[in-house]
């Protein structure tokens, strides 16, 4: 099947998928093509790499403010609240290393300051970085519309924006308390990117390369027998992951699919400006829209922690429909099964829970996520790896 | 309240109100947008910021809220100083080069080393503030 006939050509899209190929692969007239758009969409600031600086050098340092705070926290504001926590275990008689019970712990550090400064102090953190960049890309809102208005209709790959598609409440939660969450801002794609540079270098690393995309891509299993044609990366939100498996797969056909309208349009506009050809589409997890056994390798990047468990379980059996038998199963996501629940994990997961709104984390990590994904139609790899270090290993073969 | 105290709060004071106003659940997409502008936005789930307090007082989760942004204002403000400062030193550069200054790989290791060190400086103490003692023999201090 033509990929173009996969698309919903009454949605909204944009074509041209001819020609251009990465910046390293093309000619020289089509790199200097490229190298103009590039710097087209790099203005007024410039770039690094492949990061667009913001167009503000003051909206740029209250992000870069964030990001050290944010390290800051994590070595001495974090590392003291959970000094405090031991404290108070210890005065209670409880084994920091065995599981507890919800319930209890919060009871026990409600009125705890010495505690609660943490998460006050991050979520505060955490809103500053939204707050300055919703103000900023607000304030210079028909650039940054045109820019993507413009985006919508070029290549190299596709767009497939869907405005009729009716949202489900559980994907309309603001995760990470982000303004508009993934589908009530026109700029969801730029805060969520700007935003989670600093998310990443808390405690991995810089991100504004894609180093952590592109190493995970770079860790993907290949099918058995070889054969990679066609990518999925099921909710892609701006595809920097879609992007890193087109780096590591350059002759395979590569999908981002996300329900996120602004976000699957953020990831277009930022990977055909880079000279990516990749294809996003705006349809559900639960409901992907491709014929069964279409792709060799379907992939998620954190996503499966962001939905309900119960979504989580259609998800996967719409995974299993569309990837072919031999072919490869890697959702990406953090290690889950209650197998952290000791008080210090546990208290994090909470106050994520519920100041950063992470609405569906708890009900994932409950869940046996690998469990889940055997009993519907894939084969757990022994001895496999995960594609991050300190994510859970999620290597499946398609039955 | 003396007046030499007026004069101390106010700023403060007037801090705090301007932070509340530049509460940016305020702003809605559609403010910015012409009517024909297609934008792909669906209504999200209301989050509710009004229930969070988690410090005993209302009014001290506030002020702590207020710190961490007005640490980040001071920072933009070091921070264009710095610019500026560059900027200077290389001469005749128009007045407006300094919003469009991108600081070297240089100056952007060593601006960070100072922002490290600011942050630490002006924030860090949020971290033991706080410490209230656990029992009777807890000195209320962790070494790390």
């Amino acid at each position: 099947m033509d990929r173009r006939e996969l698309l919903n050509m009454a949605a909204v899209s944009a074509a041209a998928a001819a020609g251009a190929g990465t910046l390293a692969g093309s000619s020289s007239a089509q790199a200097t093509t490229q190298a103009q758009r590039i710097e087209s969409f790099f203005a007024p600031r410039g770039g690094d790499g492949r990061h667009q600086r913001l167009g503000s050098f003051d909206a740029e340092s209250r992000q870069d403010f964030t990001k050290g705070f944010r390290d800051m926290h994590r070595k001495t504001i974090r590392a003291n609240a959970y000094a405090a926590l031991d404290r108070l275990l210890e005065r209670e008689g409880i084994d920091p290393t065995v599981k507890v019970d919800m319930k209890g712990l919060l009871q026990l550090i409600e009125d705890e300051p010495a505690i609660n400064i943490s998460p006050h102090t991050w979520i505060a953190n955490q809103r500053l970085t939204w707050q300055n960049l919703q103000h900023y890309l607000h304030a210079n809102a028909d650039r940054y519309l045109s820019e993507m208005e413009a985006a919508d209709r070029s290549g190299p790959g596709t767009l497939e924006l869907n405005p009729q598609l009716q949202i489900p409440e559980h994907a309309s939660h603001q995760i990470h308390i982000q303004p508009g969450g993934y589908v009530g801002d026109p700029f969801a794609g730029h805060m969520y990117h700007y935003g989670t540079n600093s998310f990443y270098f808390g405690g991995r690393g810089h991100n504004n390369q894609d180093q952590i995309h592109r190493g995970a891509a770079e860790n993907i299993p290949m099918p058995a027998d070889g054969k990679v044609k066609r990518i999925l990366d099921y909710g892609c939100g701006i595809g920097q992951f879609s992007l890193a498996l087109k780096e590591r797969f350059p002759d395979a056909e590569v999908w981002g699919l996300d329900v996120g309208g602004p976000m699957v349009r953020y990831g277009h506009m930022r990977a055909a400006r880079l000279g990516f050809d990749v294809n996003y589409v705006q349809r559900l997890a639960e409901d992907m829209g491709f014929p069964a056994g279409y792709f060799d390798i379907v992939t998620s990047f954190i996503a499966h922690h962001e939905m309900p468990a119960k979504v989580s379980h259609q998800v996967i059996a719409e995974a299993q429909r569309v990837t072919r038998p031999g072919g490869v199963y890697y959702p990406v996501d953090f290690i889950s099964g209650g197998k952290q629940m000791i008080p210090r994990a546990l208290f994090g997961r909470w106050w994520d829970h519920r100041w950063n709104n992470e609405r569906w984390s708890l009900e994932y990590h409950e869940m046996d996520f690998n469990a889940e994904i055997q009993a519907r139609g894939f084969n757990e790899v022994a001895k496999a790896k995960p594609v991050i270090r300190g994510f859970g290993i999620r290597h499946f073969v398609r039955v | 309240m003396s007046a030499g105290a007026r004069f101390y709060v106010a700023p403060f004071l007037v801090y705090i109100g301007l932070a509340r106003s530049f509460d940016r659940r305020d702003i809605v997409s559609k403010s910015t947008q012409k009517p024909d502008r297609e934008t792909y936005v669906s209504s999200p789930v209301p989050f509710d910021f009004g229930a969070q307090e988690m410090l005993g007082n209302p009014a001290l989760d506030n002020v702590v809220t207020c710190l961490v942004a007005m640490g980040a204002e001071l920072w933009a403000t070091r921070r264009r100083l710095g610019a500026l400062e560059a900027i200077l030193e290389e001469n005749g550069v128009p007045a407006d080069a300094v919003s469009k200054y991108v600081p070297s790989k240089e100056q952007e290791e060593a601006w960070e080393a100072e922002r490290d060190r600011f942050i630490a400086l002006a924030l860090a103490p949020l971290g033991d503030k706080a410490f209230r003692k656990i029992s009777s023999d807890d000195n209320g201090f962790t070494q790390f």
